[in-house]
């Protein structure tokens, strides 16, 4: 069963937006999803020819849907995701100049609010003609929850023969465990040496991954360990590695994102943004 | 006693003939003088001479654990001197028969047939005696498959879903089997079998016969992995040592299969291994199609836990009537392994179907395809044999003819044969709780873990931190296996005991190798050890930011070798194992006191003996002074060399053989003067308020302190990057002080036990799993009921509650052994002496009665403990000494029980 049917992405007269349509087609081309281009419009009909209002070129309309939506963009865009829970969206940053918190424009903000599907959005500025998913950096914080999530990253990876860099960054503070049920936290220097510890715990980590996230023994997984502020080592690591993507399983709560708000400020990487769906977060709450 | 260096081959009796191979280790055949037992996979084994007939029945039958009224003496008039005047056994039967061998051949045939009684269908319904599973959770899967596991000491086989496989690599690992990891830390670990244990059931789609044909193997979508499960479970049978799987499963088309059945590793032959399944079509007629596969290797990627096989060779792979499939792994440095199966399957009417061969990706398979009815049985028996080069130069030859004749005979048998090993096991090892159903069942598992843990005839083997239950730890053998583990089979299997102490025994070898690279003399232990004794902790390890880290455990963790010396030394106070003692016994004691005696260091400044940079228990302190564990067991190693060598030179018995062995170390009256005057000066730890200081500066480091709900904690690892910062604070890993305080509890008045379990029960994270049972069981002791159930509730949680969150690796064998102690020297209060066995109940308020078995010298004694009332019973042949806290020691004769009540906080009376 595909995990994507359809890759939307919303377009509007702006360069941003249409920047970031080699992304999306190559991303659709690994999930063997269709390509959907929408335009919402406040009202049907202001644009006869959509191809020539929205100044595209017809090859960059190969093998696409182009739908015209009408009503307010970021409301008729979150509708229509909503409408297709196998989908992914993708955006730019932000498309006008008009950048409110983590830089995301107006819509991309209001998307990503309400997507309960992934979202991967691209940076302004970068140079995204010929880009492939072949690196990607995937942010893990110890949870079951988060491992499930990156099953579309992972779809991606082994269509592309991409390689996967785990980075295990804390997301507990002083408590001994995750709350989560079946969570994987590092080793609490348990039982003899770290030199067993670690090196178990990070063969069970990868492992446990591949098996939740569905990630096939074609892909290869390296493991970093982070040992600072989660946003600080995603950054760092953003810089060192230059991933194509960064895959952020995300638990949905934006006023409180600190980390998913820091990243998105300052990376130069395109972002998947994935919700983790709400069952696993109310068994984080628990 | 059986000599390694005179196992021969006699040949082959009549009347060995005669029995069959599996019931062989019951039979003991004299003749002309020689005596010949056999192994229980039925080698003859001759014993060592003279022996007469008593000493047959009232040592070896005991050692194998016969009732003496079970014994049958088949012999015609005149054998034995003509004379039955050395026949002082009343309890066994004789039989004056013309003809013995055909008497004996008789009772074999009527014995086989008693394998053939009503076998289980189903796990057992007292959940005190299964761990149950339901379904599968990939987040959980780890844990559950280490503590699902199924093994017999020689190969252990985790508890993976026959139809999925392992999330990490293979479950199924052989004992004493090692290969060199090639990493940038070579390092040998435990190698891996070929899996044995997936089977693939299929529904096949209808069509015509030359559809079929067409259709490749590969290509069937109904299998089981799909659909849904309307039930779905695996179950432990701790009491039959067999792992259950019940399922029933619906296609995406609406039909339901019933599936039950288990698979277990034989306790009776050890390189037998089983699996058994029962498959009914609830609403359905059509074609099934069965695997029962021989994995090639089960994954793609390699992991660094496992050394991967350099070759694997389908050796054999046939299709037809008793036709084995062969699988074979060859490691680089000489390992190989070879898994031969031949698989069964049984049809309406008790029609046997032999198995067709596929050969699909990655696998090997048997496989069958047969017109299954609405509502009938089908059932497929998988027989298993596992062999390696240390059994064998040619392994796949040995696997290929044991399988062929493990098939010849039905499954019943071999299973028969297995319960009753696990009847005879649990008679002893069995614990009852009356008021406390999960403790009991906790003591159960531990005792189920570590019995399945030991292979008693394999003494060239011990027991790895995780057993054969994961591949945590690389199978490396730490002090777990000695201070935590042994006195549980002292006490309930002391076959297993000495076989685990014959292990260090045999690895003499690489620990004197030890002492000399570390320029030391005599025999120091490693601190992890594997095939050969050797050190083989890693040197270094890398950091997650790529840096080395320097690992000192090996080069400074050096307690472990006062630790065997102790516990040879326990196996001898319990078991009274003179043999034992003035020989394999003697030379760990005398070597080890070597290495203490030039591991020591007199300084000017106060003319002591200390021990610098040392690690002890508490490993969150590295490269110490006179750590007060270490200090006090190198003392207590001292002085019991020099005495037990004395000792036994004076006894007539044991004299010669001594002189011989000091003679061959080169260990002379001066030595032995040497090791008792430094004993004598090795310094003593201070003490502040009654509480002994963990070692030298101790007292002086920052004091922090932990919350005792924070418990199991455990630095996080982070931390130990920084070590220097929490070897800064007076925060513990694990018992130490208090670890001392229990194994030399006589050393230490109640006053001193109590003030350092206070101050060091506030500091101690219990990073370890050995941790909390120790804490528990010292509190009991000192009466601190409360806070002695609740780390018996966390050390009985390790495992069967993941709680300290590394149970995926492997289970915890140490704290399996830490919780039995727990019960039994802590509750119970069970102390032994030179003189006899005493106990001293403090039972938790919920416990109505404790009740469980142990042998004290050599005799097996039944003991019924409450807080109200001791009671023992001496089911053994000889009498013993035994009593009660504050009541003295009373003779105990054979079929006796004596009883007490407690009549003041710490005295107890005998009452009639």
């Amino acid at each position: 069963m595909k995990l994507v049917n359809a890759v939307y992405v919303p377009l509007d007269r702006s360069d941003a937006a249409k920047a970031v349509i080699p992304i999306a087609s190559a991303l659709a081309d690994a999930l063997g999803a269709t390509l959907c281009f929408v335009h919402a419009m406040e009202h049907a009909g202001a644009a006869d020819d959509l191809l020539e209002y929205l100044q595209l070129q017809r090859k960059q309309l190969h093998h696409a849907i182009l739908e015209p939506l009408e009503g307010e963009p970021a409301e008729m865009i979150s509708k229509t995701i909503a409408e297709h829970p196998r989908s992914m969206v993708v955006m730019p940053v932000r498309s006008g100049e008009n950048a409110g918190s983590a830089g995301l424009g107006p819509v991309s903000l209001q998307v990503l609010k309400n997507a309960r599907c992934p979202v991967v959005l691209v940076p302004h500025g970068g140079e995204w003609e010929n880009w492939k998913p072949m690196r990607m950096l995937l942010p893990q914080d110890s949870t079951a929850a988060c491992a499930a999530a990156v099953a579309p990253a992972a779809e991606i990876a082994d269509h592309s023969k991409a390689s996967l860099t785990l980075l295990h960054v804390p997301s507990y503070s002083g408590k001994p465990f995750s709350p989560e049920q079946g969570a994987l936290p590092l080793p609490r220097y348990q039982d003899h040496q770290p030199q067993h510890a670690l090196v178990a715990w990070r063969e069970e980590f990868i492992e446990r991954l591949r098996e939740m996230g569905h990630v096939t023994e074609n892909t290869k997984l390296k493991l970093i360990l982070g040992m600072n502020d989660p946003a600080d080592e995603i950054l760092a690591w953003d810089k060192k590695l230059a991933p194509d993507l960064i895959v952020l399983p995300w638990y949905g709560d934006f006023e409180h994102a600190s980390v998913l708000k820091k990243v998105l400020l300052e990376t130069r990487s395109p972002v998947m943004v994935i919700p983790i769906a709400e069952h696993a977060k109310d068994e984080k709450a628990a | 006693m059986v000599s390694d260096a005179k196992h021969e081959k006699p040949a082959r009796s009549r009347l060995e003939e005669m029995v069959p191979t599996h019931l062989r280790h019951r039979l003991v055949h004299q003749d002309s003088n020689e005596w010949t037992t056999y192994s229980r996979s039925g080698e003859p084994l001759v014993r060592e001479q003279p022996h007469n007939l008593t000493w047959v029945v009232t040592r070896f039958a005991r050692e194998c654990g016969i009732d003496p009224k079970e014994i049958l003496v088949a012999y015609r008039t005149g054998d034995f001197g003509g004379s039955r005047v050395d026949l002082d056994i009343k309890e066994a039967t004789f039989v004056d028969d013309g003809n013995p061998v055909a008497l004996l051949g008789a009772i074999a045939e009527h014995m086989e047939k008693g394998e053939l009684d009503a076998l289980p269908e189903g796990p057992h319904m007292d959940p005190a005696w299964v761990i149950l599973r339901e379904g599968y959770d990939p987040a959980h899967e780890l844990e559950v498959e280490s503590l699902l596991t199924v093994s017999n000491g020689y190969v252990g086989t985790r508890g993976t879903l026959f139809e999925r496989g392992s999330p990490l690599g293979p479950g199924t690992l052989v004992a004493g089997l090692f290969e060199r990891i090639k990493e940038d830390n070579p390092i040998p670990a435990l190698v891996a079998a070929p899996e044995w244990v997936r089977v693939r059931i299929s529904i096949l789609p209808e069509e015509s016969e030359e559809e079929r044909e067409e259709e490749t193997a590969s290509s069937f979508e109904n299998d089981i992995l799909g659909g849904t499960y309307q039930q779905n479970h695996r179950v432990l049978d701790m009491g039959s040592a067999m792992l259950w799987r019940e399922l029933k499963h619906q296609d995406p088309a609406g039909r339901v299969t019933s599936v039950r059945g288990f698979r277990l590793a034989s306790q009776e032959d050890r390189h037998l291994f089983l699996q058994s399944f029962t498959l009914i079509p609830e609403n359905y007629s059509g074609r099934l199609r069965v695997e029962a596969e021989a994995d090639l290797y089960p994954s793609k990627h390699k992991s660094y836990l496992n050394p991967y096989p350099s070759r694997i060779a389908i050796v054999r792979a046939r299709a037809g009537k008793g036709e084995p499939i062969i699988v074979n792994y060859s490691y680089a440095g000489g390992a190989q392994i070879s898994v031969a199966q031949i698989g069964v399957l049984n049809v309406t009417g008790n029609r046997l179907m032999h198995p067709a061969v596929s050969r699909i990706e990655n696998r090997v398979a048997n496989h069958w395809e047969f017109e299954a009815e609405l509502g009938k049985e089908y059932r497929l028996d998988r027989f298993v044999s596992i062999f390696t080069s240390r059994d064998s130069r040619k392994p796949a030859k040995q696997s290929r003819a044991h399988v062929t004749s493990m098939a010849e005979r039905p499954m019943e048998t071999h299973l028969r044969s297995h319960l009753d090993n696990w009847k005879s096991r649990w008679s002893v090892a069995n614990i009852e709780i009356e008021g406390d159903p999960a403790s009991e069942r906790a003591l159960r598992f531990a005792s189920y873990s570590l019995l399945s843990a030991a292979n008693p005839d394999d003494d060239r083997v011990s027991i790895g931190a995780r057993a054969l239950t994961g591949n945590s730890y690389f199978g490396h053998v730490f002090w777990d296996t000695e201070i935590f583990m042994l006195p549980f089979f002292i006490c309930v299997a002391p076959d297993v005991a000495r076989s685990l102490l014959m292990y260090r025994y045999h690895t003499l070898t690489g620990a004197r190798k030890n002492a000399r690279k570390n320029g030391y003399r005599g025999a120091m232990f490693a601190w992890e050890s594997a095939d050969t004794g050797e050190e083989t902790t890693p040197r270094h390890m890398t950091s997650p930011s790529g840096e080395k880290i320097r690992i000192l455990t090996g080069d400074q963790e050096h307690h472990i070798t006062a630790d065997v010396a102790y516990t040879a030394w326990q196996y001898y106070l319990y078991t009274g194992d003179r043999g034992f003692l003035a020989g394999p016994g003697a030379e760990i004691l005398m070597e080890t006191a070597r290495f203490w005696a030039s591991r020591v260091v007199r300084k000017k400044d106060d003319g002591k003996f200390h021990i610098e940079h040392a690690i002890g228990p508490d490993e969150y302190h590295e490269d110490i002074a006179d750590n007060a564990f270490t200090n006090e067991m190198a003392r207590w190693n001292l002085r019991q060399a020099a005495t037990v060598a004395r000792e036994l030179t004076r006894s007539p018995e044991t004299r010669a053989g001594v002189l011989e062995l000091l003679d061959r170390l080169r260990v002379d009256e001066k030595e032995l003067s040497s090791w008792t005057e430094i004993a004598d000066d090795i310094v003593i730890a201070k003490e502040r308020d009654g509480v002994t200081e963990q070692f030298r500066g101790y007292f002086g480091l920052e004091d922090q302190t932990v919350s005792l709900e924070r418990q199991p904690g455990g630095a996080d690892f982070r931390v130990f990057l920084d070590i220097e910062t929490l070897g800064r604070t007076q925060l513990l890993k694990q018992a130490d002080v208090v670890m001392l305080q229990y194994l030399m509890s006589d050393q230490f008045s109640m006053e001193q036990k109590r003030r350092s379990f206070e101050y060091y029960e506030t500091r101690t994270l219990h990073g370890s799993s050995l941790s909390p049972a120790i804490y528990g069981l010292m509190a009991a002791r000192l009466e601190k009921g409360e806070s002695a159930f609740r780390y018996f509730k966390m050390a009985a949680e390790v495992d069967l509650e993941n709680n300290m969150g590394n149970a995926s690796g492997g289970l915890h064998s140490a704290a399996q052994g830490g919780l039995w102690q727990g019960a039994i020297m802590g509750f119970a209060g069970m102390q032994a002496s030179l003189e006899g066995l005493s106990l001293s109940p403090k039972l938790p308020a919920h416990w109505r009665e404790l009740r469980f078995q142990v042998h004290w010298r050599g005799q097996l004694l039944l003991i019924r403990a409450s807080n109200q009332r001791l009671e023992m019973e001496n089911s053994g042949w000889e009498p013993v000494l035994v009593g009660a806290r504050g009541s003295g020691l009373r003779e105990l004769a054979p079929g006796a029980a004596r009883k007490w009540k407690p009549v003041s906080e710490n005295h107890w009376q005998e009452v009639a």
